[in-house]
C-alpha cells in the first residue's frame, strides 16, 4: 500500500534524473557532432571549454558529469525521502494506521533503491545511445567496460542513497537531512585530495566518487567500503526510525 | 473490557516535562475529555497511546494487549486524528478518505464505505471534491476528524477536534463523534474547552503542566459545573450573597460577582425569590477551572 501511493513521487525522481543525465549526454553529442551551437539555452562561452573534435574524451566528461549529477541528486532525494513526509504529517499519517515502521521504512527504501537501479540503466543506455551515434566505431569491449562501470556506479549511487537515507530517518526537518548528506557527498570527494598529502592514505581516495582509475588489483577495495558504509548506515537509519518521536514540531 | 491502560506513564523531552505518573483506565463505550490549557501534555497522552512517541517510564496497554507500541493488529481498531493535520496535501477530500479507509484495508466495492464518507461530509459541510492543502484549517480538521472514524475503529483519539471551529462546526463535530460512539467506539479526545466536556464526555480527566490533577465521570465533577455570575439585586445584594452561601464575593457598586458550582436551576431558583435587575454568567476558563481542581486537592501545579 504505501509502496503503491509512493511509486508516482519515484517515476518523478526517476525521470527528473534521467532528463538531466540526458541534457549532459545531448550537449555532448552535439558538441562531438558539431552542433553544440543550437543549444541557445548554453553560454557560448562555456562550450569552448569542452574540447572540440576528441568525441571519446567527450563521452568520457559527459558520462563523468552525468554520474556526477545523477548522484547529486540520488543523495537530495534519499535525504527527502522519510524526511519530507515526517515535515509535512504524512509520516504521522501512516504511523497511526496498520502499518509497522518497519514496512515504512523498507518501502520507502525500496522506492529509493529502484531509482538507483533506474538512474544506472539511464546512464548506460544514455551512453550506448550517444556513442552510438558519435563513435560508429565502437567496440564490445568498450560497451563491456560501460557496462561495468554503471553497475559499479550502481554501488556507489546506492551508498551515497543510504547513507542520506539514514539522515532522513534521524532528521524531522528537510533542511538539516538535505544538509548532512551533502556534507557527507561532498567529503568524501575531498577524500581524493590525501594521496597527494601522503601515499600511505592513497586509500582513502577509492571512496573519491572522482576517483576512477586504480589498480585492478585493489578492485575489491571499494565495494568492500561502499557495502560495509551502506551496511553501517542501514542499520543505524533502522535503529533512528524505530526509536523516532513524532511529537508536534 | 479496559481498551486503555496506563500505568505510573511519564514522558520527559529531555528536560521538559511531557507528562508525569499518568495513571488511568478507559473502559469500552466511554467517551474521556482530557481537559487542561495549552501546553498541559493532552496531546502527550494521545500520542504516547496511539505509538507516535515512546514513555519514558511507565507502561500502557490496550485492548489488554501490554505490548502494543507499533502493533498492526492493535493499529487496525484505532483512528487518530492530530490537533494540527497535513500530509497528502495533492489529495482530494474523498481520494484522501477513500485512501485512509484503504489503509485499514477496507475495500471501495462492496463497501458503505462510500456512503459513510458521503454522509460524514455532507453532515460536516466538507466539500470532496476540494484539494486537501486547498481548504482552511478546520475544514482540513474536519477532513482528518472523518478519516479517524470512517472505518469504525473500536478506540478514536481526537486530539482538539473543535479547536478553531465555530460554534456550529463544533455542534456537529460532537454530534458526529456522539453518533460513532453510540456505535461501540470508545473516543478519547483532548479539549480547552469546558462546555465540550460537560455536554459531550461521560468521563473527565484535568491535566496541568503535565501533571494528572484527576478525573471520574463528568457529572461526579463538581468543579466542571462552575459558572462566573454577576448580577444586580439592589440593595439585597449582601442578603443574596449570604443566601448562596458565598464567601467570595466581589460587589462594586449595584453588582455582585460570585463563582457558584451547582446546576443552573439550583442557581435559578435562588436569583427568583429575588428582584434581578441584570445578569451575566460566563464560563469559568480552563485555567480557573484547572487550578480550583488542583487546589481542591492539594496538587501544587
Amino acid at each position: 500500500m504505501i509502496f503503491r501511493k509512493g511509486i508516482g513521487r519515484m517515476l518523478c525522481q526517476a525521470l527528473i534524473i534521467i532528463l538531466a543525465q540526458a541534457a549532459v549526454f545531448a550537449l555532448a553529442g552535439a558538441q562531438a557532432l558539431g552542433a553544440a551551437d543550437l543549444f541557445v539555452i548554453v553560454p557560448r562561452e562555456l562550450l569552448y571549454l569542452i574540447p572540440r573534435g576528441n568525441s571519446v574524451e567527450l563521452i568520457n566528461l559527459a558520462t563523468r558529469i552525468s554520474y556526477f549529477v545523477s548522484c547529486l541528486a540520488l543523495v537530495i532525494f534519499g535525504a527527502l525521502s522519510l524526511a519530507k513526509d515526517s515535515a509535512d504529517g504524512r509520516m504521522e499519517f501512516l504511523l497511526v494506521r496498520p502499518f509497522t515502521r518497519m514496512e515504512i521504512f523498507f518501502s520507502r527504501m525500496a522506492l529509493g533503491l529502484i531509482t538507483v537501479v533506474i538512474s544506472c540503466a539511464a546512464l548506460f543506455g544514455l551512453w550506448y545511445l550517444t556513442a552510438y551515434l558519435v563513435l560508429p566505431e565502437i567496440t564490445a569491449v568498450e560497451i563491456r567496460d560501460i557496462l561495468y562501470f554503471s553497475l559499479r556506479a550502481m554501488g556507489i549511487k546506492a551508498m551515497f542513497w543510504t547513507v542520506s537515507f539514514m539522515w532522513s530517518s534521524m532528521c524531522r526537518i528537510r533542511t538539516s537531512a538535505v544538509c548532512a548528506s551533502l556534507i557527507c557527498f561532498f567529503g568524501t570527494y575531498t577524500l581524493g585530495v590525501f594521496p597527494h598529502i601522503n601515499e600511505v592514505l592513497s586509500i582513502a581516495s577509492y571512496m573519491s566518487p572522482f576517483h576512477f582509475a586504480f589498480e585492478m588489483a585493489l578492485e575489491w577495495i571499494r565495494p568492500t567500503i561502499a557495502g560495509a558504509i551502506a551496511a553501517i548506515s542501514l542499520a543505524a537509519g533502522i535503529v533512528a526510525f524505530r526509536r523516532g518521536q513524532f511529537y508536534e514540531l | 473490557m479496559s481498551v486503555i491502560e496506563a500505568t505510573d506513564l511519564s514522558k520527559y523531552y529531555g528536560k521538559t516535562i511531557g507528562i508525569v505518573k499518568a495513571s488511568f483506565a478507559v473502559e469500552e463505550g466511554e467517551v474521556w475529555a482530557m481537559l487542561g490549557p495549552q501546553m498541559s501534555g493532552k496531546s502527550t497522552v494521545l500520542r504516547l497511546i496511539c505509538g507516535l512517541i515512546r514513555p519514558t517510564y511507565g507502561s500502557y496497554s490496550l485492548f489488554n494487549i501490554s505490548h502494543c507500541f507499533d502493533n498492526r493488529q492493535i493499529k487496525k481498531h484505532i483512528g487518530f486524528a492530530p490537533s494540527h493535520p497535513c500530509g497528502y496535501g495533492e489529495l482530494k477530500v474523498r481520494d484522501y478518505l477513500l485512501f485512509s479507509a484503504r489503509c485499514y484495508g477496507i475495500k471501495r466495492r462492496g463497501t458503505s464505505i462510500e456512503d459513510a464518507i458521503d454522509r460524514d461530509c455532507y453532515y460536516l459541510r466538507l466539500d470532496q471534491k476540494q484539494r486537501i492543502e486547498n481548504l482552511s484549517f478546520s475544514s482540513r480538521k474536519k477532513a482528518a476528524i472523518i478519516a479517524s472514524l470512517i472505518h469504525k475503529p473500536r478506540l478514536a483519539m481526537l486530539d482538539e477536534p473543535t479547536l478553531g471551529m465555530d460554534s456550529f462546526d463544533r455542534e456537529k463535530i460532537l454530534e458526529l463523534m456522539r453518533e460513532y460512539s453510540n456505535d461501540g467506539t470508545t473516543i478519547v479526545y483532548t479539549t480547552r474547552n469546558v462546555y465540550d466536556c460537560r455536554e459531550f464526555s461521560t468521563h473527565t480527566a484535568m491535566m496541568s503542566d503535565g501533571i494528572f490533577i484527576g478525573g471520574g465521570r463528568t457529572e461526579d465533577i463538581a468543579v466542571l459545573r462552575t459558572l462566573h455570575v454577576t448580577v444586580s439585586a439592589d440593595e439585597r445584594n449582601s442578603e443574596l450573597a449570604e443566601e448562596l452561601g458565598i464567601r467570595n464575593y466581589t460587589v462594586s457598586d449595584r453588582y455582585i460577582s460570585f463563582s457558584f458550582t451547582g446546576y443552573p436551576d439550583e442557581l435559578i431558583a435562588i436569583l427568583g425569590r429575588y428582584s434581578i435587575k441584570t445578569i451575566k454568567i460566563d464560563e469559568p476558563s480552563t485555567e480557573s477551572i484547572v487550578a480550583s481542581a488542583a487546589a481542591s486537592k492539594g496538587v501544587a501545579v
